[in-house]
This record gives structure tokens, C-alpha cells and sequence, in this order.
């Protein structure tokens, strides 16, 4: 065989196998590689909460957050500690993500030096008053979802072609947690990056829509990647915040301590 | 009365900026210091139309706190009030106190923690009733939006054991693979490398907290309060000796979605008795009586429970107390008691929370103050204002509390009620708040708190203090 029917050959055979390769990446299995691409095994970073309504201009709150990634190599262990405004100081949240999709979210007030119990239902409420949710912040995975690849289209967040998935939870508590009946992902199919979730009620009505942006490798070569930037508009009200990551270090020997009630009430 | 509170001078101010300062300066290795907290005015007017005065306390106050963490295990954690009152609830005229509300060094690893200093400890799951929070003493001498901030803290060492890992996970492998002198595999092996390891925490901790001697908590009354003739005269039971030394020790465990504690207690009640120590009868009418407050022996075991269901949070709690009265001869003194509360919170609506909670106490051979008719009648009013002041004048009592808060963060809107109501009799307390942050840095609220019930109970003691209050209030 001359070397032009051999470049033929190569060019054919990935317009047939190339598109249809990517194309039979079941749903279930681009979420998983998806979350694959963000898993970081520890990190720690500064963060702020910029929350802006039509009559104000924002509100800033800013504080140190900590992450673990759990044995079970799908679920986080997150702790929080705000710092800013001085009301509301060394108020902490500490969410244990748990299998089926029902995590401990544990508040600490340090007024009443105090950790108070978030019941499930309402883990789909605001985050510290955020248009984010205590479930957006540790989001459901996907093993947690029946999903569905609904489309191919343009990234409606930066550049490039986006799976379009449809999620829904598997059991009635996973709805009710995230407080939505299903949600809609855009991935992009190059990267595997979340760029946009939206969350929708049973009625079809948009919830909540969060656009991931500014994603950076952990390590600089294009490992595990973290979106240092995230936006949330609650439908309802139009509710805005922005949740900016400042300072990431990431750190795969993040103690388990920090993940304890005894560290929570020890700000 | 000759209370305990500290008082200082206006220099108590400059010291304490200086004081929190220089600690800074002083340990210039240390990873980070901060320091924040909290100015405060308030005014609280009487809402008794037989009051004997309409304003019952104006204060102003400071609240700093400081941390100094080091980049190894230690942290400084100090925390500093001052408050004025015009009038005071104690002397009627102009008081300042101030205070090191906190001060504790603390050193911290993954498997220990140790703290020594003045340090609060909370204990319990209730609200507006911990039976099992026997470790807080509280300052009763001033009025306050906020309960929380009576607390005392006292002087002690806590020691505190997070088990070692039960198991330990590997989150990566390297493949090891041994071959003999020919080269060929002989065995395939695998290792965790270094670093990639998940802890698994043992789910339950224990604290150890001793304390040498006992906070007291202050109780104390304007001498317009007191009949003619009566003078209350300062504590002499917490003096330094091993029999004011207090130790508890507390168990927690976690389990998914629920987590329980148990606490053993042995120390004080820190609520004080009124007790006779002297007697000079002039005339029937010119009786002279002097009163001291003493604090009797308590030993307290109980636990509490938490659990997250799917749309409520169970709550309960529950304490058994023996103390020195435990045949319940001693009409002076609580006898021995079960107390417990259990209640039920949820939330709807996004900003609105409500908690209904069911209390009951239970007084072990208890006898009514009726049997103490016959004897001394300077005897029966003190064993009846102890009674008041410690809630001992029904054998039993069951009550019913019940409260909604409501917190807007995104307006700054924020307000609650509760009521606590005796199922016993008409007896209670409600209170009710309304407030509004302006911004981060600033808010204002307004309030009632009152108390009702009939003659010689314990919520009648309170109502004179019924009030409604204004404050604002600053962070930093």
C-alpha cells in the first residue's frame, strides 16, 4: 500500500471512528469524565461571595474554605470559615457529602457558640444569603443522577462545543435536597469542564443558572482543573452572586481534622 | 451587696488596647493576629406600670476580640468586654465594668487539643431551656438583647482526644513488581504513595475540663428591691480549695445525619442561694438581716441528640441532678432533679425557621412550701425567694416553647418571638425582636421581654424587669 492510500485510509478512519467515538460517550460517562478533570484531592483557597440585587450594589463576604476528597474518590468533605463582614465572624459551615446524596451540613454560630443541624430540604436554600444554594455548593454527582445526552451545541460560557446533559435525580430526596427536579449541563465536549448548570422545577421553570469561568489546572500542566470563578442568577428575584476563588493552594495532605465538629467550633 | 463583678477605671480601656496590641507585637513569629468586635448602645425602659422606675438600664459598651495563631499548633485567643450602665440594675447609679470575657491558649493537633484559660463552654441542644448546661455561669446584674452574652467564662483546663484513624484509605497506588534473578515477575504488588492517603476518622471524641475553682453566676438586687432592713453581703464559698474545684467530662459521637453527646458533671450550682448570716431583731418592725449567697454541691449526668431528617431537625436533651437536697427536706434548697426538653425545627420559606420544643422537670421528694408555714417566717421568705430564683416551687412542671425566626440576609431584615409558656398555670415568658441592618457594620433593633405569673413564682421574681428595649449596634 503506497504511502497516500495509507493517509487516506488514516483520515477516513477518523471521520468515521473520531466523531462517532466521541459522539458514543454515553451521558453517565461524560459526567463521570467531567468530574474527573475537577477532582482535586485537597485544596484550600480564599473566596468571596459578591451578592447584588436590583436595589443593592453588593454585598461582599469573604472567607477561607477547605476541601477533601473523600476514600470513595466522588465525594468532598467541605469546610468554610467566614472572616468578612465582622457580623458575621468565625461563622462556619461544615458539609460532609454522604453516598445517596444526603449530606450533614453542620453551621456553627459563634454567637451562641452553637453548630446547628441544615435539614435535607433545606440544603436547596441560600448559601449565606447568596443566589447560591448549600447543594450548589457541594452539588449532586453523577452517580446520584439519571442522566440523558439531550444535544450537541455551542457553549453558551466561553468557546467551543458543549454536551448538553439532562440530570435528574435518582431517588425523591436528591430532588429535594438540590430543591430542583432536574438540571441542565452544558460540558464542554473538548475540555470536559462544566460551563453552565441550569436547575429547573417539575413545572419546567428555571430555578437557577450558575456559569463556571476562569477554570485553572491545579498543577499548571493541565491536571485536575478548579473554576476559580462562578456565577449564580436566581430566577425568582433575580439574584446575583459571583464566587470568586482568590488564593488556591492546592494541598492533596489536607488534614482530615479540619473536616471535624470539633474544628468547626474551634475557629 | 458587694457583688463580684471587677470593676475598673477608665484606664481600663487603654489597657485594653494596648494590652491586645502589644500582644501582637510580642509575638512577631506568629502566623496571623486579628482583632474585631463590637460597639454597642442600648436603653431599656420598664413596661411594669408599677415599676419603680422607667428607665431600668441605659449601657454603652465595648466587645474586642483577638486571635494570634501560630504557623505551628498554638493560637492566643482573647476576648475583652466593657460596659457602662446609667443607672445600673444593681446600684442606681452610674457602674463600669469591664472584663477579660476570654482569655486561653490553645494547641491544637489532628489527635489532641489542650486549652488553658478563661474559656466559655455551651452545652446542650435546647433552646431557651439547656438543663444540661450546668458548666456556663451567667451574669444576671445587667439586662441584655442577648443572652448570650451574660455568659462567664471560668478560669480551667481543657483536654480534649480526637481518636486516631479507624482505617486509613489509599487515593493512589504505584505498582511494585518483583521479579527473580531471571528477570521473570514473581509477584505483583501495589503501594499507597506517600501523601495520598485519606484519614477515616474514629467518630467520637472526648473532653476532659477541670476547673480549680468555681464561677460563680452574679446575681443581684438594687436595695429598693429588698425589704427594709436586709443587706446581701458577698460569697465566701469560692474561695480556693479542692471542694470548689469542678471537673466535667463530656463524650460526643457521630453518625450520619444524627450526633449525640454525653456529660458527666461534678462541681457547684452556679446559681447562687440566699442563706441567713445574721440576725439582729431591734423591734418587731427594726429587723436587721444580713444574707450571703452560697452555692451547693451538683452532680449532673444527662445526654443530648441531635438528628437531621429530611425536612425537620430533632433536637432533645435530657439531665439528671443530684445536689445536697436530695430527699427534698431542704425547702432552701433544689432537691434533686430530672429535666428534659425535646422539640422539632424547620425551615420554610427560605429566610423563616420554627422550633416547638416540649420541657419537663421533675423534683425528686419534693415538699411544698406550704408544710414550712409553721416555722420561722424570715426562714420561709428566703427559702421562698430561693425557690423563685431556682424554679423549685412545683413538684413537676411541664412547659411548651414555641418560636420563629426569620432572617433575610439578603434585606437585612431579621425578627423573632418565642414564648415559653408553663402548662402547670398561667405562668410564662415570651419575648419578641424586630431589627434591620442598614449595612455590614451596623444594625438596629428593637424588642420586648417579659415575664408573667402569679404571686410567688418565679416568672412574678422576673416581671419586674419586663421591658422594651431599643440598641444599635456596630461591628468592626
Amino acid at each position: 500500500m503506497t504511502s497516500f492510500t495509507w493517509c487516506c485510509s488514516l483520515v477516513l478512519a477518523l471521520l468515521i471512528f473520531g466523531p462517532r467515538a466521541q459522539a458514543s460517550l454515553s451521558a453517565t460517562e461524560v459526567a463521570r469524565q467531567s468530574e474527573e478533570a475537577t477532582r482535586v484531592k485537597g485544596y484550600q483557597a480564599e473566596a468571596k461571595l459578591t451578592t447584588t440585587t436590583a436595589a443593592d450594589k453588593g454585598k461582599i463576604k469573604e472567607f477561607k474554605m477547605w476541601r477533601q476528597l473523600q476514600a470513595d474518590l466522588i465525594n468532598y468533605n467541605t469546610m468554610t470559615r467566614f472572616h468578612k463582614p465582622s457580623s458575621i465572624k468565625d461563622e462556619g459551615v461544615l458539609i460532609l457529602e454522604r453516598e445517596g446524596d444526603a449530606s450533614d451540613v453542620l453551621l456553627y454560630l459563634p454567637r451562641f457558640k452553637k453548630i446547628r443541624r441544615v435539614e435535607n430540604s433545606n440544603q436547596s436554600g441560600s448559601f449565606m444569603g447568596s443566589a447560591f444554594s448549600y447543594a450548589d455548593i457541594a452539588p449532586s454527582h453523577y452517580t446520584d443522577l439519571n442522566l440523558k445526552l439531550l444535544a450537541n451545541e455551542s457553549c453558551p460560557v466561553g468557546e467551543g462545543e458543549c454536551y448538553v446533559l439532562r440530570g435528574e435525580g435518582k431517588t425523591p430526596q436528591v430532588k429535594r435536597r438540590s430543591g430542583y427536579d432536574y438540571t441542565k449541563t452544558w460540558i464542554n465536549t473538548k475540555t470536559l469542564l462544566t460551563m453552565r448548570i441550569e436547575g429547573y422545577s417539575k413545572e419546567g421553570k428555571r430555578i437557577r443558572r450558575v456559569d463556571f469561568g476562569k477554570y485553572a489546572s491545579t498543577d499548571g500542566k493541565g491536571g485536575a482543573n478548579v473554576a476559580q470563578e462562578m456565577s449564580a442568577i436566581r430566577d425568582k428575584d433575580g439574584l446575583k452572586t459571583q464566587f470568586q476563588i482568590l488564593d488556591l493552594k492546592v494541598d492533596e495532605r489536607i488534614k482530615g481534622s479540619l473536616f471535624t465538629r470539633e474544628n468547626l467550633e474551634n475557629p | 451587696m458587694n457583688h463580684q463583678k471587677p470593676k475598673i477605671a477608665r484606664s481600663f480601656w487603654w489597657a485594653l488596647i494596648l494590652g491586645f496590641s502589644s500582644v501582637g507585637f510580642l509575638l512577631p513569629s506568629w502566623g496571623k493576629a486579628e482583632i474585631s468586635g463590637s460597639v454597642f448602645l442600648n436603653t431599656f425602659q420598664a413596661i411594669q406600670s408599677d415599676a419603680d422606675t422607667k428607665t431600668l438600664q441605659n449601657s454603652f459598651g465595648l466587645w474586642v476580640d483577638s486571635e494570634y495563631e501560630s504557623d505551628g499548633p498554638w493560637a492566643l485567643n482573647l476576648s475583652a468586654l466593657g460596659q457602662y450602665f446609667d443607672p445600673s440594675l444593681v446600684d442606681e447609679e452610674g457602674e463600669f465594668n469591664g472584663a477579660l470575657r476570654e482569655g486561653y491558649l490553645d494547641w491544637r493537633t489532628s489527635k489532641w487539643a489542650v486549652s488553658a484559660g478563661r474559656r466559655i463552654f455551651t452545652w446542650g441542644k435546647g433552646d431557651g431551656f439547656n438543663p444540661g448546661d450546668v458548666v456556663s455561669s451567667f451574669d444576671y446584674t445587667f439586662l441584655a438583647t442577648d443572652e448570650e452574652t451574660r455568659r462567664l467564662a471560668p478560669t480551667g483546663l481543657q483536654f480534649e482526644y480526637l481518636p486516631h484513624r479507624r482505617d486509613v484509605r489509599c487515593r493512589k497506588w504505584k505498582k511494585l513488581i518483583k521479579r527473580n534473578a531471571a528477570g521473570k515477575i514473581i509477584r505483583r504488588l501495589r503501594r499507597c504513595v506517600k501523601g495520598h492517603v485519606t484519614e477515616r476518622r474514629e467518630p467520637w471524641s472526648l473532653k476532659v475540663l477541670l476547673i480549680p475553682r468555681f464561677e460563680p453566676s452574679r446575681v443581684d438586687f438594687r436595695s429598693s428591691m429588698l425589704p427594709n432592713g436586709v443587706t446581701i453581703g458577698s460569697s465566701s464559698s469560692n474561695e480556693d480549695s479542692l471542694k470548689n474545684g469542678e471537673v466535667a467530662v463530656e463524650w460526643d459521637y457521630r453518625g450520619e445525619g444524627w450526633d449525640t453527646s454525653w456529660l458527666l458533671f461534678y462541681g457547684r450550682e452556679h446559681l447562687p442561694y440566699f442563706v441567713e448570716k445574721s440576725r439582729q431583731i431591734f423591734s418587731p418592725t427594726d429587723v436587721r438581716l444580713r444574707l450571703e449567697p452560697e452555692h451547693q454541691q451538683l452532680l449532673s449526668v444527662g445526654g443530648d441528640y441531635s438528628h437531621a431528617f429530611e425536612s425537620v431537625v430533632l433536637t432533645a436533651e435530657g439531665v439528671f441532678k443530684q445536689t445536697s437536697n436530695s430527699d427534698g427536706k431542704r425547702m432552701d434548697r433544689r432537691p434533686s432533679s430530672f429535666e428534659a426538653i425535646a422539640g422539632l425545627e424547620w425551615g420554610f420559606a427560605e429566610w423563616h425557621r420554627i422550633k416547638l420544643q416540649a420541657a419537663y422537670t421533675t423534683f425528686l421528694g419534693y415538699q411544698s412550701l406550704s408544710r414550712f408555714a409553721a416555722t420561722d417566717p424570715i426562714q420561709q421568705g428566703i427559702a421562698r425567694l430561693n425557690s423563685q430564683l431556682h424554679g423549685y416551687t412545683e413538684a413537676s412542671q411541664s412547659n411548651a416553647i414555641l418560636g420563629w425566626f426569620f432572617d433575610n440576609e439578603e434585606t437585612g431584615w431579621r425578627a423573632n418571638a418565642s414564648v415559653n409558656y408553663g402548662l402547670n398555670g398561667p405562668e410564662g415568658y415570651g419575648e419578641a425582636m424586630v431589627g434591620y441592618q442598614w449595612q455590614d457594620w451596623i444594625e438596629t433593633r428593637m424588642g420586648v421581654q417579659a415575664f408573667s405569673g402569679p404571686d410567688q413564682s418565679r416568672s412574678e421574681l422576673y416581671s419586674a424587669l419586663n421591658n422594651i428595649y431599643l440598641e444599635i449596634k456596630g461591628w468592626f
